[in-house]
Formats: C-alpha cells, structure tokens, sequence
C-alpha cells in the first residue's frame, strides 16, 4: 500500500483538530508528503450588492482583509503543529466553495489520501450543517477518504 | 467615449446568461398572473351580475334616482366587459381562478417568490446564472422611483412624516436596545453593532454599511446576515396571510411591513402581494426610513466609540450621508415633485396614453424581475449560516418589532397611514 501525498483539509476550528492529528500522524508513519488546504467561503461577498446597501466597496476590502487575516491565522496554528510533530508542510489557501475547491485540489494534486474532519451531527446540527464531508465522499469516487470525527466514538 | 467604457462593467457579458433567465421566469409568472386576474374577474361578474341585475330592478320599483341606477349598470358594464374577455356568460364559473387568485394570493410576486425559492433548493441554479441572478434584485431600485408617480407631496408629508417618526422610533428604539443589551451581555462589538443596525435598519443593507466601520468578523456577519434572510422570509410569507386574519387594512399594513420586515426588498415583496395601497403606504415610509442607513452608521459609530476605525475622509456627519445615502431615492422624490404640480403633459398614472401612465404601465415588470432575482437568490443554505447570539438576539428583535409595529398602526389607524395620489 503506497500512500506517497495526503492532502489534509482544515477549516482551522475545533472539529478539525483530531483530522490535523491523524494527518500528521499517518504522513510521518508513511513518509508521506504532506499538504494542509485551508478553503475561505467567499459567500458573504454575494450580498454586496443587495439593494440599498451603500458602502460596498469598504464592505469588500474588509471581508476580503477578514478572510486573509483569518487565513493566516489557520496558516501560523498549521506551522505551530508542523514544528511540534517535526514535519513539513505545504499549506496552501483557495477561496471560493470549499467543496469545489478541495476537489479542483485533490485534481489538480493527484494526491493519494484526503483527510477531512467531520463534526458529530444530530438532529438541529444535522439539518443545519452542510456537511462537506459527506458531500465530498460521494464526489471522491476514485480516491481514498479519510473522515475523522471531532470526538473518539 | 471612454467616459461610457468606465459606465460598462468590464466582465459584463457574465451578466447576460442571468439576467436573461430573470427576464423569462418573469414574463411567464406576468403572463399566469394576468390569466388567473383575467378568470377570476370573469368568475366575480358571473355572480355579481344576476345580483345587481336584481337590485336594479328594486330600485326601479322604488323610484330610486336615476343616477343611483346609472352607477349601477356601468358596474354591470365592466363586469359584461371581464365575462366577454374570457368568452363566458352569466351562471359559468371559473372557482378555481378565484381559489388560487383571491382566497390563497396566489399573485405574481407569490409566484416569483416562492418558484423561485423551489428552484433555487431543489434543481438549483447553476453557476454561469448566479452574476446575472444578482443584477436583477436591483431593479426593484427603479422600479420604486416609477412609483413616485404615486404621490403628491401632501403624501409625503403626511404619510412620510408619520413614517419618518414611527421608523425613527422603531430604528433607534431598535438599535440601542440590541446594541445595550449585547454591550450588557459581553458580545463582541463587531456583532453587537451589525446586529443592532440590520435589525434596525434594512437588513442586510445596513450590516454591508456598517461591517467595515465596527471591523466585523467573517463569522458574526455570517450569523447576522442568515438570521436577517431568515426572519425576512419568514416575515414576508407569514405578514400577507396573518394580515388578512387579522382584518389589518391595505394602508395599516403598508405601514406595518415597513417597520417589522427587516429587508427592504422582502417588503415591498409583502407589501405588493397584499394590495396596490399597501405598496403605496410601505414604499413612502421605506424611502423615510431608508434616509435613516446614515445616522444609523453614526450613532454606531458614536456607541462604540470607534473614531479611529473611519477613514478620515469619511468622518463628520456630512461624509457620513455623503458616503451612506441611498443617492437612487431622490429619483423618487423628483417624480413626486412632478406629480405634485400636475402638469397636464404629464398626465398621472391613470390617465391613459400620457407619460406618467405609460411609466406606471412598466414599473410591475422592474418588480417582477427584480422579484425572481430575489426568489432564485434565497438560499435555505445561506439561512441555515444563522446561529449563534446573533440568532437569539435577531429573533427577539424580530418579534418584538412585529408586535409592537402591529400594535402601533393599529393604534395609528388607516387614515394617517393612506396615500392618496392627490385624490
């Protein structure tokens, strides 16, 4: 079994953080390269132009200064991780809709292995949440998943 | 030359595609709602006419005026007039016209609201639609400055100024109590601020306005805007039906709309599907109240204390309105200006063949589009981002506004709140 690129998809919040682990984890146990994903939604930049809104080009600039910020900040928690487990990383960011994103990546990336982090979801959360891992899993046909969900079962 | 280029946005031809579906999703929802007018019209004067029939022959008998007796065969006129457009006579029956038309306001901005809403979540809206989808909301924009053609200034002074007090009541009454109780209650001021003003003032409108001014997080905004679109929908299919239960007249409602619906467009949406005076009412007292996007900023601003996040060039209360004001609604007070000094060339927007009729003629089909761009943009993924504080301190809001604003126009009454267009 050869698993040489794990691509690892982090939104940076606390359901992710057993996903980095298991990332870390099986890159180090496989040699395996290792590339950290972090996708902004820019679907709040939809609304600029809902009617009456008046200041839409200062409404831009800050959410786009707040997703770079925001970005950055997943970026310095993903090298802070990468020191303490002793491995490198390529961490790149994207901007647009998670689920496409992840799967122009892991085109564009050829990698071996998608590691997502899954939140535990009933009832209310169920409905509320998106669930991209879900969504992704049935779009990843001819690659493997790897889910891992925020508390052990 | 180049002055036009700057007009043209560079990458307009990703516009078209939606745009165009707007355009036809409108002329089909236009065209059933004409059918459905037309039946249930013809379906009203098949029982109304035997009727009127009747009592004019009791009036006849009772030597009644002739001119009581004229009035009522020129209404059995009109109504002879809607059986002839559908070719039917006196006893045939169209219930089903009635059914979808009067009893469930099956109208066009129902039609456009809700089928654009079905499409939107179910067989979705693709990719190369969206740009052009969200170019079409807007026209509501001139859509509202044709109405102006509605009003005369006695109107706007009236109905305006009653507007203007209840909304600067209910804005600020609004504002600072959302923006106190999160200061008590530790949130952060980012999200306090947006909340205060969307569920103020116009929604989304004012939380684009004031986003960068409190430094907003992506997060907070995403709750706020999801409980704003999500008690505006709410709002704009529960108000119509609750008025009618109610027994809450067009102009009362007009009224109520425009202090308890938090997004301007889902206003005139609800106020449109419930009556031509209801959009009369609620289009004046919006105008009042969207002049109100500026202070709101301000008085955030003021709140919080946040001097050093405005930009230099944007501080003091005249760069405020410069920068905030809704500049497309002096387009709307032009019109009413000339409404006002009824000029003859210009006819009114009953008056057939003149140029004020032939604006009023087109003003529906800038509603319809704009409306199927709101229908087709609502996302049920979009409301599901509302959680958090913003979603406790929203639905409060929300509620309170619609009790209190119920309360207030009732207590107002119809008279205050009508818009007469100088009749």
């Amino acid at each position: 079994m050869d698993t040489d690129s794990i691509l690892l998809c982090t939104d940076g919040k606390s359901h992710s953080r057993r996903a980095e682990e298991w990332a870390f984890r099986l890159a180090s146990e496989f040699r395996a390269s290792l590339t950290v994903l972090h996708v902004r939604d820019i679907f709040l930049k939809q609304f600029y132009n809902e009617i009456y809104a008046q200041g839409r080009r200062e409404y831009l600039e800050h959410v786009d200064a707040e997703l770079v910020r925001e970005a950055e900040a997943v970026k310095a928690h993903i090298n802070k991780c990468c020191l303490a487990n002793d491995i490198s990383c390529d961490f790149r960011v994207r901007y647009g809709d998670p689920l496409n994103e992840i799967l122009d990546e892991v085109k564009k990336g050829g990698y071996d292995l998608v590691v997502v982090g899954g939140k535990k979801l009933r009832g209310i959360r169920a409905f509320r949440s998106w669930n991209l891992p879900v969504r992704l899993s049935s779009k990843l046909v001819d690659r493997s998943i790897l889910i891992v969900r925020e508390t052990e079962p | 030359m180049s002055f036009i280029r700057q007009m043209v946005a560079e990458d307009w031809p990703k516009y078209i595609p939606g745009f165009l579906l707007c355009l036809f999703f409108a002329f089909v929802v236009m065209n059933i709602h004409h059918v459905l007018a037309k039946y249930h019209k013809a379906d009203v004067a098949s029982l109304a006419i035997p009727v009127l029939e009747q009592k004019i022959g009791e009036l006849k008998s009772s030597g009644a005026p002739v001119e009581k007796v004229a009035a009522i065969e020129q209404k059995i006129e009109k109504h002879r007039h809607a059986l002839e457009k559908v070719g039917g006579s006196v006893g045939d029956r169209w219930a089903w016209a009635t059914l979808l038309y009067q009893d469930l306001q099956f109208k066009y901005v129902a039609m456009l609201l809700i089928g654009g809403i079905i499409i939107r979540n179910t067989i979705g809206v693709s990719k190369i639609f969206l740009p052009g989808v969200g170019i079409a909301r807007p026209l509501i924009k001139p859509g509202i400055i044709i109405l102006g053609v509605h009003y005369v200034w006695s109107d706007v002074a009236k109905v305006g100024g009653a507007g203007l007090v209840l909304t600067a009541v209910f804005i600020f009454g609004t504002a600072l109590a959302v923006m106190y109780l999160c200061k008590k209650f530790n949130v952060p001021d980012g999200l306090g601020g947006i909340m205060g003003a969307g569920t103020g003032v116009c929604g989304v409108s004012a939380i684009i306005a004031t986003a960068p001014v409190v430094k907003a997080k992506p997060r907070d905004m995403a709750y706020a805007i999801g409980t704003i679109l999500l008690f505006g929908t709410l709002m704009l299919f529960v108000m119509p039906y609750l008025g009618q239960m109610l027994d809450v007249s067009q102009s009362q409602f007009g009224a109520w709309a425009a202090l308890a619906i938090l997004n301007t467009a889902q206003l005139i949406a609800a106020a449109e599907w419930y009556g031509e005076d209801a959009r009369n009412t609620a289009v004046l007292i919006n105008a009042a109240r969207i002049m109100l996007i500026p202070f709101i900023v301000m008085y955030t601003v003021w709140f919080y204390d946040l001097k050093e996040n405005v930009s230099k060039e944007q501080q003091g209360l005249w760069n405020t309105i410069k920068s905030k004001f809704p500049v497309f609604i002096i387009g709307f007070f032009i019109l009413v200006l000339l409404n006002s000094m009824h000029m003859p060339f210009l006819g009114g927007p009953k008056v057939a063949h003149t140029p004020f009729w032939a604006m009023n003629a087109v003003y529906k089909w800038f509603f319809a589009v704009g409306f199927a761009g709101i229908g087709l943009s609502i996302s049920i993924d979009d409301m599901k981002k509302a959680g958090g504080v913003a979603f406790l301190v929203g639905s409060g809001a929300a509620t309170a506004k619609m009790v209190l604003g119920l309360a207030a126009v009732l207590i107002i009454g119809s008279e205050l709140l009508k818009v007469t267009g100088g009749h």
